[in-house]
């Protein structure tokens, strides 16, 4: 059994494995993604592949046409003694990462792939609980920039293309996941904020939801965070870095109730990024995590949905909302009762608890081959907020055996279809959509944000296409996509959420006042592919505006990116970006599909 | 003639389905995971880092297996392990365990003295107490 090394710096010995013999899942096999191949590209001219797994690093990474201008470097140096304060990091050679559902083409092979732990290297933590963390990060940037290649974070893996990936540095960011709820002192408080300064939670990168959703609940007084997404697994930094969002069209997605943002950026310098026009903290704060503040409301809106591209980001701040409710109801019905609804964004006549009233989450979910009257190929999701008082019991769900089934985030639906028999696609999809959606029987089930969205099953392959739409656009493209489904069947549903339009620059949900959103979750089989691309081209050919999902599958190229945003939109995210970064710095922190939207370098 | 080389094609597709499902029995995999927090959640795990082994169960389950692995710090210059600390320092928040291709076939050959079964760990990334969480300065 080989053991792991681990090194304060990573780059002492290594081996190829953890504990055990075959630590991580294997990407699918016979697949390489694009990005694998221009990355292999570049490792065949510098020569370097094919060097064991035991093998030490020497010789730098060569240039790339986007690269900033390489020099030769000596021999990595033998590792420094140790202090007592080397933080804690697990390094792993060559290791084959794939994403959480093994997206196909998604992921390979990592160079060097670091976990950090908020521990010291003897094993000790510190008073505060992030501080190990942090420097491992400085270091490793440091580390990063002296051999001159890439380094990105991964959160849980959960996004369905390579917006997270590189295949030099790869930092797992799973076990920094420390976080704090309210401050005790004002000082370090802004005065606009100092009055929910109990409401204020500092939270490192890999702290995932469910912990936060289980921190706030258990906090004084008790709290939740204003909207998630449809799952619990995801990093609070990978969720917001590329807009994750729920159905909030009053509220908007994840990152609306991010604050500030605390990154490390070259030289391992970290900085406290915060809007000058709302300013969350006071330098005192900046100063208690040794940060460097700025305050630049261009900066913090470009970096907010940054792609993970504006350095490794640490923690964020965000402004969590006093404790609520929501009751979940789903209902199945015909398309065509529930069709105007969808256009219109009105849900009057739908019978549903809250009459007339427009819910707090409105969700259509679509089979597409089932459109008919009588097929009941639509499900209405909803769920009502509603207030809980200080002292009243939590409305909890039962779980486990005997418990009420949650419905299940859309991904993990659509995973389990297969495209190996289309003609067994339209029944296929409906039993998995009345199995997995749930309706409630005409039940409200009451429980807290944190009950009603559970983790996501491994799907073994499943993808996701979504876009971003103006609301009042929807019947067109909606029509655009049952043309093509008609055509072409392929195994995903259509739901529509509609979620409040967000500021930050490059915002999947860019759409005032509101953005429908149009998930299309299914396996990663080229028929699957083809579809999407289909639907893409249908939607350029009638001139109809979208935005898609940071996190899911992609058109290739950046014409859409142009299309949707705009040239300056687009310009002003560079901008902030080349403000912070130096051209090397901006090359360091992007990756391959960052660099064909012309976003990385 | 002709009546022996059909029997003889038949049973070499028989064979061969008998093979391919075999193999593919090495698919097979269950896990559990831990709950807590008040709402009983499942605990959140490192998805990117699980810890993965091969692990022996012999003669038809009368020898079993213990796997208790550690993270090794440090290695000594002849590859041992020096520094040992736990693997996961919040515990393990999911075990999966599952046949591999060749589980089924070595049970079929050693008529059941030998099952291979691939054991993944993973650890948990934090552990709600249900009580307050920390405070800031």
């Amino acid at each position: 059994m080989p053991p792991t090394t681990k090194t304060p710096l990573g780059k002492g010995k290594r081996t190829n494995g953890g504990a055990g013999t075959a630590g991580p899942r294997p990407p699918r096999a016979g697949t390489p993604s694009k990005t694998a191949a221009a990355d292999r590209a570049i490792h065949a001219k510098s020569g370097r592949r094919g060097a064991g797994p035991q093998s030490t690093r020497a010789v730098p990474q060569p240039a790339t046409p986007t690269a900033p201008a390489r020099r030769r470097t000596p021999p990595a140096p033998t590792p420094a003694p140790r202090s007592t304060e080397e933080p804690l990091i697990e390094t792993r050679t060559n290791f084959a990462w794939a994403n959480w559902h093994t997206t196909s083409g998604v992921g390979g092979q990592v160079e060097s792939f670091y976990t950090p732990r908020n521990v010291w290297f003897d094993g000790t933590s510190s008073e505060q609980a992030w501080a190990p963390g942090l420097r491992a990060l400085c270091n490793l940037v440091r580390q990063a920039e002296v051999a001159q290649e890439r380094i990105r974070c991964i959160g849980s893996g959960w996004s369905l293309n390579d917006i997270a990936f590189t295949h030099q540095n790869l930092v797992n960011t799973a076990r920094l996941s420390s976080y704090f709820v309210g401050f005790r002192s004002d000082d370090m408080v802004a005065p606009a904020f100092r009055p929910i300064k109990n409401r204020l939670v500092f939270a490192q990168c890999g702290t995932q939801i469910v912990a936060l959703n289980n921190a706030l609940a258990a906090a004084e007084p008790r709290l939740a965070l204003p909207t998630s997404g449809a799952s619990n697994g995801q990093t609070i930094v990978g969720a917001t870095q590329t807009g994750t969002h729920g159905s909030a069209h009053e509220y908007g997605p994840c990152p609306n109730f991010l604050r500030a943002l605390h990154i490390v950026a070259e030289g391992g310098r970290h900085y406290l990024v915060q809007p000058a026009s709302r300013p969350v903290v006071t330098p005192a704060f900046a100063a208690y995590l040794g940060a460097e503040l700025k305050a630049d409301d261009e900066l913090f809106q470009a970096a907010t949905v940054g792609l993970g591209s504006f350095g490794l980001i640490h923690a964020v701040l965000l402004e969590a909302v006093p404790m609520y409710g929501l009751g979940r109801y789903v209902k199945q019905v015909d398309f065509g009762d529930v069709e105007q609804a969808i256009y219109d964004f009105d849900v009057t006549g739908l019978g549903l608890p809250t009459g007339n009233t427009m819910p707090w989450h409105f969700e259509v979910v679509v089979n597409p081959y089932r459109r008919g009257r009588g097929e009941k190929g639509a499900f209405i999701r909803t769920y009502e907020k509603f207030s809980i008082a200080p002292g009243e019991p939590l409305p909890i769900i039962p779980v486990g055996p005997g418990g009420k089934v949650n419905s299940e985030d859309l991904v993990t639906i659509g995973g389990l279809l297969t495209n190996v028999v289309p003609a067994l696609i339209p029944d296929a999809l409906q039993g998995q959509l009345v199995a997995s959606v749930a309706p409630t029987g005409g039940q409200v089930i009451r429980g807290t944000p944190g009950g009603q969205f559970d983790d996501s099953q491994p799907t073994n392959g499943g993808t996701s296409m979504e876009l971003g739409v103006p609301y009042r656009s929807i019947k067109d493209v909606a029509a655009a996509i049952f043309r093509v489904t008609d055509q072409y069947a392929f195994g995903a549903p259509v739901a529509f959420r509609w979620v409040k339009s967000s500021p930050q620059t490059l915002s999947y949900s860019p759409f005032a006042p509101i953005t429908c959103h149009i998930e299309m979750p299914g396996i990663d089989a080229m028929r699957t592919r083809e579809g999407y691309r289909r639907i893409w081209s249908a939607l350029d050919a009638a001139g109809l505006k979208y935005t898609c999902h940071w996190g899911q599958h992609l058109p290739v190229g950046p014409a859409w990116l142009t299309a949707a945003y705009g040239r300056p939109r687009i310009n002003r995210w560079l901008a902030a970006r080349r403000a912070f970064l130096s051209p090397a710095g901006r090359w360091m922190f992007g990756n391959v599909l960052l660099d064909t939207y012309q976003l990385g370098s | 003639m002709g009546e022996t080389q059909a029997a003889f094609r038949g049973l070499l597709r028989t064979a061969g389905a008998c093979i391919v499902m075999t193999l593919l029995s090495g698919c097979y995999r269950t896990s559990y995971q831990e709950r807590n927090g008040a709402e009983l959640q499942r605990v959140p795990i490192d998805r990117n880092q699980p810890t993965s082994d091969v692990r022996w169960s012999t003669f038809w389950g009368l020898k079993q297996d213990i796997w208790a692995p550690t993270a090794c710090l440090e290695q000594g210059a002849d590859g041992t392990c020096v520094k040992q600390a736990p693997l996961c320092e919040k515990g393990a928040g999911q075990v999966s365990a599952g046949t591999v291709w060749y589980s089924m076939p070595l049970v079929l050959l050693s008529l059941g003295t030998a099952m291979p079964i691939k054991v993944t760990v993973y650890c948990a990334t934090d552990r709600s107490s249900g009580e307050r969480p920390p405070v800031g300065p």
